[in-house]
Formats: C-alpha cells, structure tokens, sequence
C-alpha cells in the first residue's frame, strides 16, 4: 500500500465533515508518513511528551486517557480509522493526557513540520484540520454531558450510538452491527462507572431488546428505540448528509 | 488473577452475576462492590424514601465472600412548607 492509500483514510473520513476539493485531497495525501505497528495499551505518546509528530489511525481503535495520582484512569476519547487523535499536539508543545492502543493498531506518523507548512501555504487545508478539532471539542462536550448528567443506561446508549455512526461514516460498520473491541473495565473507565455497573447496565441493554454481544460483535436491534432511550441527537458530530 | 461475581439485589429485584470480573485480590473485590452500590444508588434515586441496593460477592466455587449493603431513609421532622 502506498502512503498516500493509507493517507486517502484520513481525507475520505473529513470529507463526511468537511467539502475538499481534488488539490486539497493531493496534498494532504502526499504528506511524509512512518508507518507504525501498535499492541493493545502500547502508548502512542504520553502525557508530559514534546511529540513532533501526529497520527492518523488507520486500523484499530486508540484511546486518550489520563491517569489520577491514585492510579485511577479516565478514558478521555476513542477513536477509530481515519481519524487524527493527537492533531492539536502541532500546536500544542506538552501532551496534557496520552493516547494508547485499546486494540492492536496499525497508524500512520505524521511530522509536524510539513503539516504546518502545508496549513500555513494553503490556509483553507488549515480551516479543515481546525474544524476537525473543534468537532472533537464537540464531542468532548458531549461526554461531558453524559458523564455530568446522563444516566448510566443513557451513557451507555448513547456511546453505543455515537461510536456506531463514526464507524459507519468511514465504512466500518453497517447494518446496525458493528465490532465492539471495548471491555467492560474499558467502558467503566470511559463512562466513570465501576464494571460492575457496567455489566449491569450492558444486561439492561440485552433484556431491552435493544443490542445483543456476540464475541466481540455488537448489534444494535432497534436503533430509533436506542437513540431514544441515550437522548441521543448526533447533530454534534457534524456530519455531511450523505449524496 | 481470581475471578469475583457481583450479584445485586435493588429491592425490586435480584441479579445474578454469571460472567464476574478478575482482580488482583478480595480487597479490590470489596472496593468494587461499595463502589458499584454508589454507581446503582446514583442511577436509581431518587426514588421514593426508603430504598436498599446489596451486593453479594461470590468466589468461582459459590462462596458468599462478602456483602456490602447500601440504604436510604428519609424522613420528614417537620411539616413540609
């Protein structure tokens, strides 16, 4: 696979955000890369780190998360294929969290340096890459919400929701089934309940009739009932209708 | 690591934990137990005045290793205004 194949992820995935036109796409896809190979919670980078590069997922799902001095962890994000978790660290000199493998994981390592030349030569590629942090922020906000506010049942639900159609958008998932890598230690740390609460709330889910787990396969039975029971509305992640 | 099964009973009902979760040792069990029943408690009130939500932790060979209950009463002292 050329790099600009592995690259077409990042660009066919902002395009369910954001229009770009054909030089925009080239040059986005021409940028230098380093392929790297990650195993589940191998750490992209750490908090504290001075990075001179950031990554585009091309396969797996990744984390952000941050460890409290007690040793308890908060998981911050997922995020899955053509996605770019760690893109503010161009401007930003000290990762205030890290970001780790949750699956094994194939990303691409992209400098800074030709990143920033290429926002600062074509200021329109710099809008595209900004709009793309500040749907992040969005997201951020949502889960802010869901840890502040919702329901251990609506949480759930509503990640279940969320993660569904950020999979669906770059081809990953369909039919309302999609892979479910996360454990139930995983969920807890992400959604700020215990595992067992988890299990609980997952058998709630079951016993609703509105997703069964099948190994590591989630399917979601009724999707407009789910996106009821989460109070899920996705308009936050700013997705481009589909032509 | 030993495997530990959280069974909760809400008062309404009784959930037998049939997958359990692995850690390092019974203390973590006991943590995860009281942590759950304020996880339950702030999913499930308010609701009413008296409620109860208990956690039973069992080992993999059906020993009740411990239980850790967790109660709300509440009550009015005076006319409510």
């Amino acid at each position: 696979m050329s790099d600009r194949d592995h690259l077409s992820r990042l660009t066919r995935r902002l395009q369910t955000n954001t229009e770009l036109n054909q030089a925009e796409i080239d040059r986005l896809e021409s940028l230098p890369l380093q392929i790297k190979t990650l195993t589940r919670f191998q750490d992209v980078v750490q908090e504290g780190e001075h990075p001179t590069q950031s990554c585009v997922v091309l396969r797996g799902w990744l984390f952000r998360y941050r460890i409290l001095e007690s040793g308890r962890r908060q998981i911050l994000s997922f995020h899955v294929a053509g996605e770019m978790p760690d893109l503010h660290s161009i401007y930003l000199e000290v990762m205030d969290h890290s970001l780790a493998a949750l699956t094994p994981c194939e990303v691409a390592l992209v400098p800074h340096r030709p990143l920033q030349d290429l926002v600062a030569d074509h200021p329109r590629i710099g809008a595209v890459l900004w709009r793309d942090t500040l749907i992040d922020a969005g997201i951020f906000r949502e889960w802010m919400v869901g840890i502040g506010r919702r329901s251990a049942f609506e949480r759930l639900s509503h990640l279940i929701c969320e993660m569904y159609l950020r999979l669906a958008r770059v081809g990953l998932a369909r039919d309302h089934s999609l892979e479910w890598p996360v454990t139930r230690s995983d969920l807890g740390d992400a959604t700020g309940m215990t595992s067992v609460h988890v299990t609980r709330m997952l058998g709630e889910l079951r016993r609703a009739r509105l997703i069964t787990l099948q190994g590591s396969i989630l399917t979601i039975l009724d999707w407009d009932r789910l996106v009821e029971a989460a109070g899920f509305d996705a308009s936050y992640l700013h997705l481009r209708p589909t032509s | 690591m030993p495997r530990y099964f959280f069974d909760v009973a809400d008062g309404d009902r009784h959930v037998r934990d049939e997958e359990g979760l692995e850690l390092p040792d019974g203390e973590s069990a006991r943590r995860e137990a009281i942590c759950s029943l304020l996880d339950i408690a702030r999913d499930e009130l308010p609701d009413g005045d008296h409620r109860s939500f208990v956690i039973t932790v069992r080992d993999g060979d059906e020993t009740s290793l411990l239980s850790a209950r967790l109660a709300l009463d509440a009550k009015w002292l005076a006319q409510a205004g």
